[in-house]
């Protein structure tokens, strides 16, 4: 009899997948945020290309965070690792131009959770 | 009836404890009084309280187009009127709405059924209502009207209870106010700016496109009696022999009252066209002017050029202020006149003598040939004003963006400062025809005789296009949109750029928009802030940058100066004592009118008709929102 094998993660990749999902729950929330924001008039921001362009950048953020985590170690996750960094700052300070604390706050968070990436990548 | 000890005693105690309850005032006129105070006596929101003011009802008028479907784009920068309880309003589709001050709740609307159609303005505009009640006393219908005028210079009067038409003003309610333009006029007198009521007599200006030819109709107020419409009198700027050479220096804006010495004060334009003046070389005094007239004959009191030959269309464009100021220990009944210059005219208004010093300085020549500019302008030092002479030069980050641009940009122009006149190779201007001051001009608290005035920082560029070229470069649809200007019958068309970088950045240098408070008894500056923040593509450029502004400030008596009129689309408090913000709130688009505050029912109100200016965002809305402390801090 031949059983069914399947691949568990490791200790380590499963760390690596838990903080690059900390990095895109809160990248996906700003979506949310951003969506909000597009929609109610009160915002200061509704209908602004400045919000589409935050609902985006956190859309390619939380998708890369998730690839991030399930790439083995090499020069690609280390490039997609990098522009991640660049694409959190960036949404970060697009969120302090919009004057939207919470795109702030995910940001912050998403930044965070990046940090937490690096400590624990192999 | 019997009451109780117990229940007097808390009636007593509630009264004694509610130092705070507001005196019952009301917002009659677009200026919130004749004299264009924009001062308002309620005094229940107060700088410590104001950061608790919450938005208590608003409604949405449905009268908006952005402009990209069949309609015009909207401009809309009515102030709401408080008279007869009941808080009046008019849109820019010309329809009048009756609402509850308190509550919002539309009591009745008037639609006049008119054409939209942008006749004679690139947007469908409308700054309000007019309210007028019987002088003497007379009750029943009709006996309180409400006046909306439209594009298609008509001017509808409806009863202020009912909302139906007055069959005695003019035909069966409506009086054409174009039965006295020039039959072969280009355009309507568009009634756009609600007339001025002064006891039984409505005084009108009118609209008009003063930038598309030399030959249009003169500018005039016609003053008309308020029960029928029958003209008293029409005042006239341009004298009749110029008529085939010139015209406009109409009055646009709202107009102010001495209603102690009956004198009429109009804000007079400049006249067409407006960026050339080889065919209007005669003195035309009343162009460009601030004009006392007598307000029951129409005769000129007196009157003050504030621009010699203007090529700038630099037009009068506020209502004066009126107040009297307590200086050097006379008392001089004074006029304020705020202008697109930045100058602030301090004037006696009884006999139009300046109360600070005016002076005729030299300014450059034109060298556009057919052209004369005037050799020299007046020019008022103090009190300082809102722009320095020169724009200053390029503004290193917008310079560095664009890789020099704007440094390059600017050598190809003629730069003489202040006043340098049209050219062929284009002409920095600045301030340009955007302001300087707009049409919201100032308002001030007369009790202690201090004035509060926002201001815009912009640099245009004029050119003027030999007519054989302007015609190739607008020949085909839309041709003449972008900033052209025709100036038919003028051997040159006009070309008004904004100076951009190709990002689309100011070139010139920050901040684009103030805040200053002036004393009037000395003539000196108290402050002057930045105000407001530039957005861009939803993003929001530092305070210390400030916004260009349209719209103008209400000064209240406990301190505080209400205003929206800035480009994002935020209304604020400020302190009058420094100008910092105290409280703001966003609205659904720049609040680019006066604010109208009024007490009812022993509640403040400060309510904004929310429209929108595409000329300073590309952002329409039809919100009418009122602001109000909670319900449980009047009880304090």
């Amino acid at each position: 009899m031949t059983a069914a094998t399947t691949t568990m993660p490791t200790g380590a990749q499963a760390r690596e997948q838990q903080a690059a999902t900390f990095i895109a729950i809160p990248a996906g929330l700003n979506i949310l945020v951003g969506l909000a924001d597009y929609f109610r008039m009160e915002s200061g921001i509704a209908h602004t290309p400045g919000v589409i362009l935050v609902i985006g950048a956190s859309v390619v953020i939380a998708l890369a965070a998730l690839v991030a985590g399930r790439m083995a170690p090499g020069g690609l996750r280390t490039t997609v690792t990098v522009l991640l960094l660049i694409g959190i700052l960036l949404t970060g300070l697009a969120g302090w131009f919009l004057e939207s604390g919470l795109m702030m706050l995910m940001m912050g968070l998403s930044l965070l959770a990046w940090i937490l990436f690096i400590m624990v990548a192999r | 009836m019997m009451f109780s000890k117990s229940a007097m005693a808390t009636a007593i105690l509630t009264v004694l404890a509610a130092p705070a309850v507001a005196q019952q005032t009301e917002w009659p006129t677009f200026n919130g009084d004749l004299a264009a105070q924009k001062y308002s006596k309620s005094d229940q929101i107060t700088p410590e309280n104001v950061g608790k003011l919450e938005k208590v009802w608003q409604i949405q008028t449905g009268d908006v187009s952005d402009g990209s479907g069949d309609l015009p784009g909207t401009v809309w920068s009515a102030t709401p009127i408080l008279a007869n309880d009941t808080l009046y309003l008019g849109t820019p589709f010309y329809r009048i709405l009756a609402v509850e001050p308190d509550t919002g709740v539309i009591k009745w609307t008037y639609d006049p059924d008119t054409v939209l159609e942008a006749l004679s303005q690139p947007e469908l505009k409308n700054r309000g209502v007019a309210y007028w009640q019987a002088s003497d006393g007379t009750d029943g219908a009709c006996s309180k009207r409400v006046y909306i005028g439209t594009m298609d210079a008509h001017l509808h009067a409806v009863d202020a209870d009912t909302g139906k038409l007055c069959s005695d003003f003019g035909d069966g309610g409506i009086l054409n106010v174009n039965q006295w333009n020039n039959p072969d006029a280009d355009f309507p007198l568009s009634q756009l700016q609600p007339p001025t009521v002064y006891k039984d007599t409505l005084f009108l200006g009118w609209a008009g496109k003063d930038w598309y030819g030399t030959k249009e109709p003169p500018g005039a107020v016609y003053a008309v009696d308020a029960r029928t419409g029958e003209r008293k009198w029409t005042f006239n700027a341009i004298p009749d022999q110029y008529h085939d050479t010139t015209g406009t220096a109409n009055i646009w804006a709202s107009m102010s009252v001495d209603e102690e010495n009956g004198l009429l004060y109009v804000p007079v334009s400049s006249p067409s066209p407006n960026f050339y003046g080889g065919d209007r070389k005669e003195e035309l005094p009343l162009a460009t002017s601030i004009t006392a007239l007598n307000a029951d004959t129409g005769e000129v009191v007196w009157s003050r050029q504030l621009v010699h030959h203007d090529i700038w269309d630099y037009d009068t464009n506020a209502a004066p202020t009126l107040v009297d100021i307590d200086k050097d220990g006379q008392t001089i009944p004074a006029l304020v006149q705020t202008t697109k210059m930045g100058f602030t005219f301090v004037l006696n208004r009884l006999t139009g003598e300046p109360v600070y010093p005016i002076e005729e300085r030299p300014v450059p020549a034109s060298d556009v040939e057919g052209e004369e500019a005037s050799p020299t302008q007046p020019y008022v030092a103090k009190p300082e004003p809102s722009n320095p002479d020169h724009w200053g030069g390029p503004f290193w980050l917008a310079d560095w963006a664009s890789l020099g641009y704007c440094s390059r940009k600017a050598e190809q122009h003629r730069d003489d400062g202040r006043f340098t006149p049209p050219s062929l190779e284009g002409s920095i201007a600045y301030p340009p025809t955007s302001g300087g001051v707009e049409w919201g001009g100032g308002a001030v608290d007369p009790e202690n005789g201090i004035f509060y005035v926002n201001s815009s920082s912009i640099v245009q560029i004029y050119t003027l296009v030999p007519r054989a070229e302007y015609d190739k470069l607008t020949a085909g649809p839309g041709g003449e949109t972008g900033g052209y200007s025709p100036q038919h019958g003028a051997p040159y068309g006009f070309k008004l750029e904004n100076f951009l970088n190709p990002m689309g950045m100011p070139c010139w240098k920050p901040p684009y928009g103030e805040m200053t408070a002036y004393d009037l008894k000395t003539g000196e500056t108290l402050w002057r802030e930045p105000f407001g923040q530039v957005q861009q593509w939803g993003f929001y450029m530092p305070e210390s940058w400030g916004s260009p502004t349209i719209g103008g400030p209400v000064v209240t008596k406990s301190g505080l100066i209400f205003i929206g009129a800035s480009m994002d689309a935020r209304v604020r408090a400020l302190d009058a004592k420094s100008g910092k913000v105290l409280w703001k709130a966003q609205v659904y688009a720049p609040a680019v009118s006066l604010p109208a505050v009024y007490d009812y029912k022993g509640r403040e109100y400060v309510v904004y008709a929310v429209g929108g200016n595409s000329i300073i965002k590309p952002q329409v809305s039809d919100q009418l929102v009122a602001f109000a402390l909670p319900e449980d801090e009047l009880d304090r």
